[in-house]
């Protein structure tokens, strides 16, 4: 037998820590929580906590033996269909971190508990998956993080609730902190007063600046426009926390006038994304997500190809079936050799090449990457898309759309709708202009979330903004925080919460929905369309009556009740989408160089592309967070405590770079890097991630708020990235040095939080990875089973135990699909919110306390020679990631069960794990012996108490709150300190479900009668669950999938989560020697028949 | 775990010093060497005794902690003089009457039985069910809507009362029907009607935040208003009439023959299958016809 699997091992490891075996790791291997995890916090001794223990106990006592008299609040006059405790759903549509939502909320007696996609909405709707499609049941829109915590901020009582004034800037709030009722009111009054004696000041608006950001929304573009009309000598400021100019400066600049840019990845074969995270940060990665994935199954007609060529290691990157890792300011060169390559015709045929990928110099890799690239893209004319990433410079947005349209991309691929007319632009100016003549104001309005914090160092907003309050006060900035910036402003006016408030928006292909409030007003604020239309002197000035105007004049002029009332149901207007520009797209170098009267440089560098480390060449590339975006939505714990997609970092931003990198620069994880760019410098602590692109850092903004403004979640954590910033430079800063300043630091990451132990590193070298099974498309074509065959077969297990005995109505099973997983953390963050999942704060995620239900296990996978040098294992080539949704997986002979001494874990005959929370006692026997570690302790009462009483003493940990309460789902026990927790399946909602069915429905529970929180959640459908004694489900269809594979099941414990695993459309040319030949222990004759492939068999030497 | 004694001292008797031939210390070892050195001053059954009641490790942990000095130290320490043993006595007196009272408050006054059934506070309006449901025959639905739609049965509305007690207007006629519309008793309603705040009703049934009962689901699956609550149609002012604990739901989810009748007789809180063999069959017809199997896993009420 060959040994040829033992020279090149593809090798699974979560960390660079897992990877080297360092003692850190080890740690986590062997404990089931690190080393003082389960010591007291700091700040109360042993002797003070018995103390208090014993004063609970006595007074315990005194408390009587029944319950409290409780009485009953009936309503006086029922709301017309309101069932106590049964979820009414609305449909809405808002503007948030940066994006559009089309959501549905679910509310439950009179307060929304969870938002979720709306899959009736066009955007979701005609994207589904032609498996979803025959079962409408099944359909879901799928959401992201940022959608799914929304609920949270609404619930965040460090919003402002009543109208603040300053006197100067940085002065004390006049009325604050008064939680009487009649001050709310009061303090708008006083505020309606000031607007009615300003806009005799204001006359016709001169000196009057007006901050907007860009937005979706009609009627605020309406309503601003009605301001303008008042006071015509306004001047709008225009202000873009995230800098995504130069997308619609190419499309102007080519011909494509006032149009927006989207894709139809459904008729994407080949996708190629340069820089651009379409699946994360792209504002419609939900959308692009779910048709990803709509292509992504190895039985389908045709499966889908993506290529990633970017310097951070971003969620799309993950999901590439190939990716290039190269620096962020090297695209355009990379970009022009695709060109050359287009231009010159030539498709490669892909075979496999005398030397595999791995085995090339870089010089060989690039080239060879971009025939391939060209090659896919020349074989796919008007069925591949190009992307770059919006922060991409202009030459770069240009040399993409004309390589689009030479491959005929544009309006089959490549979308280009004409931005309703009323969006189009209201003359602004830009905020450095704005900020260099603050001196000619003498009135400014803030309609956007904290710019003083996330503006560049540079432009110092907050001087202009002193500099106009102190001529006359006249500075008003809505906000719902009492932020950095509105410490300079005058006047802070509570803004509402999008689920609070009336609006309305354009989806990114124009369809016009309302935002309708699910809730009225909790703080009394108002959203910014009442406040322009204030401002305006609008007669009208309440939210609905200027969002049905707006409505109307869109359906036409006339609006009748019906087509507001659908409209509203729906969620959505039919019949407004955007027109499609059909014109030429004239983007040819010479013919735009031509123009004389422009000063841009439509060229691409020629200067080739290397992968190495230039040392004189670093750049740092500067990107919204993953979790928090910009920081405004920052005082969010669930997104602060969401584990970042790739780093698994929480709760910080990092300076990421790869580890070859780091060893070369003389950087260290977990210690601080000073990145120096001319005299500006920030400091950051290092955070190492394989596959990052050598020479190159990334850096999440939104972090490092002020500690005094930032509000009890969001102040002082991270680093605050102004200093840093420059206006003209938008991501990508080239040129900086990187110096190691030895400092410590310590950061919260879960990544190797709940180590599966697979008999050790040494073992896993020898038998094929089991936790992730993967394989390439042409394997998966040659062997469709393949994925049995990556176990060593054993023998069959008689089970220890008795086996359980199984309902014959339901068995529930859940499937996950590896391949379409993209590790976004909708997911995570769903469950989070269904199941009153609380958050720890950063103290405690460091201690490994963390409570996630769901985590989204990142494992890079790399070639490792286990002979080679230390400083090779340090610095894996070209890593992959695979992302594994893990949580409890009900086992049916579940080793937790076995343990627990009070039978406080017992299963269901449905076959779902349950957990009795009363019964617990919290030995944590059960945790210790799960070998998916997916049980969590709840160390305190995280949902209750909180502060000094846990050695707390900053009121910045303290982890959920009073207002946050009413953000409880009350279909799920919220649990107390002491108990163990874990996923339940969402049995809430297989109980509800099964009570629907037999009291409303048929009596039978039908696929898709019951999602889980994460399955509805998942953008792409990667999350099934279902009834495995329905042969007809589709879950059980996966479960006999030829990919579907059990995680361990050598310790024959039976998961009811199986998983299918993940297949690589990888080009042979660009395939590393273990993919084209990987091993497979568990084939029949392994190893012995190489004769198939004409490959290469050099390494047998 | 407390360090190995270096000498045990046991009422005031020296029982072993430090370098013994006994290097390894369980209490049969403890008790071996008590046994020796005390046989000449207290009978062998008291350590015996002492050896039954007392767990292993507990034991050598106390001799450890009254011993834990040197012998040198001995004649300073304090002892108990002789004459407190006579008080062992009463204190296992008071543990055996303190474990009988411990007892009696557990199992007896804190059993749902004791503290549940029969509970009936005093309503803000004295209403008569059994003036009502019983004497006017209104179905329990009228008033509680959403029981066979939801898990919760749901107080009535102000409105719902109103319908038949609505107040007279300023002209002096009511606008509905105008039971009673001047009745002191009925002064909380009107006030609600006329103020928009909630009549402050009190909660007789209540089942503890972390069991979740689904009326919808037993109503509608001919499990009658009466199996859980009693015949309120007879009750002037309702009490808690069945105790509700959880033994008692597993009664029902284990044998619901009993239990069951057909769905339109569900609010008819008098009805009765004839005898309790016909019930039975009743019931099993039932449970068969609608496949009702109850189940009576942890998490069927528990999330």
């Amino acid at each position: 037998m060959s040994l040829s699997g033992t020279e090149h091992r593809t090798r699974y490891f979560r960390s660079l820590d897992e990877l080297q075996k360092t003692p850190e790791f080890e740690q986590f291997l062997s404990r089931e929580f690190p080393q003082a995890a389960s010591e007291f916090p700091e700040g109360v001794s042993r002797r003070r906590w018995l103390q208090l223990m014993g004063a609970s106990l006595a007074l315990g006592g005194l408390s009587g033996c029944r319950y409290n008299r409780e009485e009953v609040a009936a309503f006086v006059m029922r709301p017309e269909g309101r069932v106590p405790g049964v979820p009414e759903h609305f449909a809405t549509n808002f503007e948030w971190a940066g994006r559009v939502v089309h959501a549905l909320v679910a509310n439950l007696d009179g307060r929304p508990v969870k938002v979720d996609g709306n899959p009736e909405h066009p955007a979701y709707a005609n994207v589904q998956s032609k498996e979803f499609a025959e079962n409408k049941k099944l359909a879901s829109a799928g959401s992201d993080v940022f959608t799914q915590a929304s609920i949270l901020s609404l619930y965040d009582q460090d919003r402002v609730e009543l109208v603040l004034q300053r006197d100067a800037a940085q002065a004390k709030p006049k009325i604050a902190n008064s939680d009487i009722l009649e001050d709310r009111d009061d303090s708008w009054a006083v505020f309606k007063q000031y607007l009615a004696s300003a806009s005799g000041r204001l006359g016709d608006g001169k000196g009057l600046a007006i901050l907007v950001e860009p937005s979706r929304s009609p009627s605020r573009r309406r309503v601003l426009a009605e301001v303008l009309k008042k006071y015509p000598a306004a001047t709008v400021v225009r202000y873009e926390s995230v800098y995504s100019g130069n997308v619609s400066k190419a499309l102007d600049a080519v011909g494509a006038v006032g149009t927006t840019m989207s894709f139809d990845l459904d008729q994407a074969r080949v996708i190629v994304s340069l820089d651009s995270d379409l699946f994360g940060s792209d504002p419609n990665s939900v959308h692009y997500a779910r048709q990803f994935a709509n292509h992504r199954s190895p039985n389908g007609p045709w499966m889908n190809r993506l290529y990633v060529a970017e310097s951070q290691y971003s969620v799309t990157g993950t999901a590439a079936d190939f990716r290039l890792a190269v620096q962020s300011s090297q695209i355009a060169a990379l970009l022009r050799g695709i060109e050359e390559a287009i231009d010159a015709g030539t498709i490669v045929e892909d075979k496999e090449e005398g030397k595999s990928y791995d085995k090339l110099t870089e010089a060989e890799k690039v080239s060879r990457v971009v025939e391939s690239i060209a090659s896919d893209l020349l074989a796919n004319k008007g069925a591949a898309v190009l992307s770059v990433g919006s922060h991409q410079p202009l030459n770069v947005q240009v040399a993409a759309l004309r390589i689009n349209a030479k491959l005929g991309n544009i309006g089959k691929t490549l979308l280009l709708h004409e931005i309703p007319n009323e969006l189009q632009g209201i003359a602004s100016v830009k905020l450095d202009d704005f900020v260099n003549r603050a001196g000619d104001f003498d009135k400014l309005w803030i309609f956007a979330p904290n710019p003083v914090f996330s503006v560049a160092g540079d432009v110092d907003l907050a001087g202009a903004m002193k500099l106009i309050g102190d001529k006359n006060g006249d500075v008003v900035y809505l906000s719902s925080y009492d932020d950095e910036t509105a410490q300079y402003a005058r006047w802070v006016v509570p803004e509402t919460h999008p689920l609070e408030s009336w609006g309305d928006v354009r989806g990114f292909d124009g369809t016009y929905g309302i935002c309708q409030p699910a809730i009225d007003p909790l703080l009394s604020g108002k959203s910014a369309v009442e406040v322009m239309s204030m401002l305006a002197g609008l007669p009208v000035v309440d939210g609905q009556t200027i969002v049905k105007e707006t409505a109307a004049a869109i359906a036409g002029g006339k609006l009748d009740d019906r087509t507001w009332r659908e409209s509203l149901h729906a969620g959505y207007m039919p019949n407004t989408t955007a027109k499609q520009y059909t014109g030429e797209i004239k983007a040819d170098v010479k013919v735009l160089m031509a123009d004389k009267l422009t000063t841009r440089n439509y060229e691409l560098p020629d200067s080739g592309v290397k992968l190495g480390l230039d040392k004189a060449n670093l750049e740092v590339l500067i990107l919204p967070s993953d979790t928090i975006y910009d920081g405004r939505v920052g005082n969010n714990g669930w997104l602060q405590e969401c584990p970042a997609p790739v780093t698994k970092l929480a709760w910080d931003n990092a300076a990421i770079c790869s580890p070859s990198t780091a060893a070369q620069l003389g950087l260290k994880q977990g210690e601080l890097v000073s990145l120096q760019l001319g005299d500006a410098r920030v400091k950051l602590p290092v955070f190492l991630v394989p596959g990052h692109a050598e020479g190159s850092f990334t850096v999440n903004l939104g972090y490092g708020r002020i500690k005094e403004y930032g509000a009890s979640i969001a102040g002082a954590v991270g680093t605050n990235l102004a200093p840093f910033r420059r206006w003209n430079q938008a991501a990508i800063y080239t040129g900086i040095s990187a110096i190691s300043t030895n400092e410590p630091y310590r950061l919260a990451t879960s990544q190797d939080h709940f180590a599966m132990d697979d008999l050790g590193m040494g073992e896993t070298a020898k038998r094929a990875p089991q936790l992730i099974r993967e394989g390439t498309l042409h394997e998966y074509k040659e062997k469709p089973k393949f994925t049995k065959d990556i176990v060593e077969h054993h023998f069959d297990n008689n089970s220890l135990w008795q086996e359980p005995k199984v309902d014959e109505n339901h068995k529930w099973g859940m499937a996950i699909d590896l391949n379409k997983c993209i590790g976004c953390n909708a997911c995570v963050v769903a469950c989070q919110a269904e199941n009153n999942v609380p958050i720890v704060g950063k103290e405690q995620m460091i201690r490994g306390r963390e409570m996630h239900w769901l985590r989204i296990d990142r494992y890079f996978q790399a070639d490792v020679d286990p002979n080679s040098s230390l400083e090779n294992l340090h610095t894996p080539v070209d890593p992959k990631v695979v992302m594994q949704p893990m949580a409890c997986a009900h086992c049916e002979t579940a080793p937790c069960e076995q343990v627990c001494p009070v039978a406080a874990t017992v299963h269901t005959e449905e076959g779902i794990n349950a957990m009795a929370y009363n019964r617990c006692i919290g030995t944590r026997y059960c945790a210790n012996n799960c070998p998916y570690k997916v049980r969590r302790f709840n160390y305190f009462n995280y949902n209750t108490e909180y502060g000094y009483f846990y050695g707390w003493q900053d009121k910045r940990e303290q982890a959920s709150k009073k207002l946050q309460s009413l953000v409880l789902n009350p279909e799920v026990t919220v649990r107390g300190r002491g108990v163990m927790e874990k996923c339940t399946y969402c049995i809430q909602r297989v109980q509800n479900g099964k009570i629907y069915s037999r009291t409303k429905g048929d009596g039978l529970v039908h696929d898709g009668d019951i999602q889980s929180a994460c399955q509805q959640a998942c953008p792409t459908g990667a999350i099934v669950f279902g009834n495995l004694n329905d042969k007809t489900s589709r879950v059980y269809q996966l479960h006999n999938d030829a990919r579907a594979y059990a995680v361990l099941e050598e310790l024959n414990i039976k998961p009811r989560t199986l998983y299918l695993s993940r297949i690589r459309n990888i080009p042979k040319r660009l395939a590393t020697h273990s993919q084209l030949h990987p091993s497979r222990p568990g084939e029949e004759g392994n190893h012995e028949d190489h004769s198939h492939s004409s490959g290469d068999h050099g390494h047998h030497s | 775990m407390p360090q190995r004694p270096e000498c045990i001292v046991f009422r005031g008797h020296l029982l072993r010093t430090s370098g013994s031939q006994y290097t390894s210390w369980s209490s049969e070892d403890a008790l071996f060497v008590a046994r020796q050195r005390l046989s000449s001053h207290a009978p062998a059954s008291t350590v015996s005794i002492i050896y039954r009641y007392l767990p292993s490790r507990f034991f050598i942990y106390r001799l450890d902690f009254f011993a834990d000095t040197r012998l040198s130290n001995m004649s300073q320490r304090f002892l108990f003089p002789r004459w407190t043993n006579k008080f062992l006595a009463l204190l296992g007196v008071l543990i055996l009457a303190g474990g009988a009272y411990a007892s009696v408050l557990f199992l007896g006054v804190t059993s749902p039985e004791t503290l549940n059934t029969g509970y009936r506070p005093l309503q803000p309006v004295p209403f008569s069910h059994a003036l009502h449901a019983g004497e006017l025959k209104m179905d329990c639905k009228y008033c509680h809507v959403s029981v066979d739609k939801s898990a919760h049965s749901q107080i009535p509305a102000t409105q719902t009362c109103i319908n038949c007690h609505s107040p007279k207007t300023a002209a002096g006629a009511p606008k509905l029907s105008a039971i009673h519309s001047e009745s002191p008793k009925l002064k909380p309603v009107r006030e609600s009607w006329r103020t928009g705040e909630s009549v402050d009703w009190v909660r007789i049934h209540r089942l503890p935040d972390y069991v979740y009962f689904n009326h919808s689901a037993h109503v509608n699956r001919g499990v009658s208003c009466v199996t859980c609550h009693g015949r309120v149609d007879q009750m002037d002012i309702v009490y808690q009439a069945k105790n509700q604990s959880m033994a008692w739901c597993l009664d029902c989810h284990r044998n619901p023959d009993p239990h069951l009748r057909p769905v339109e007789e569900v609010t008819n809180l008098a009805w009765s299958a004839g005898s309790e063999e016909k019930q039975l069959a009743l019931g099993a017809e039932l449970r068969k016809a609608n496949n009702i199997n109850p189940q009576t896993n942890c998490a069927v009420c528990h999330r």
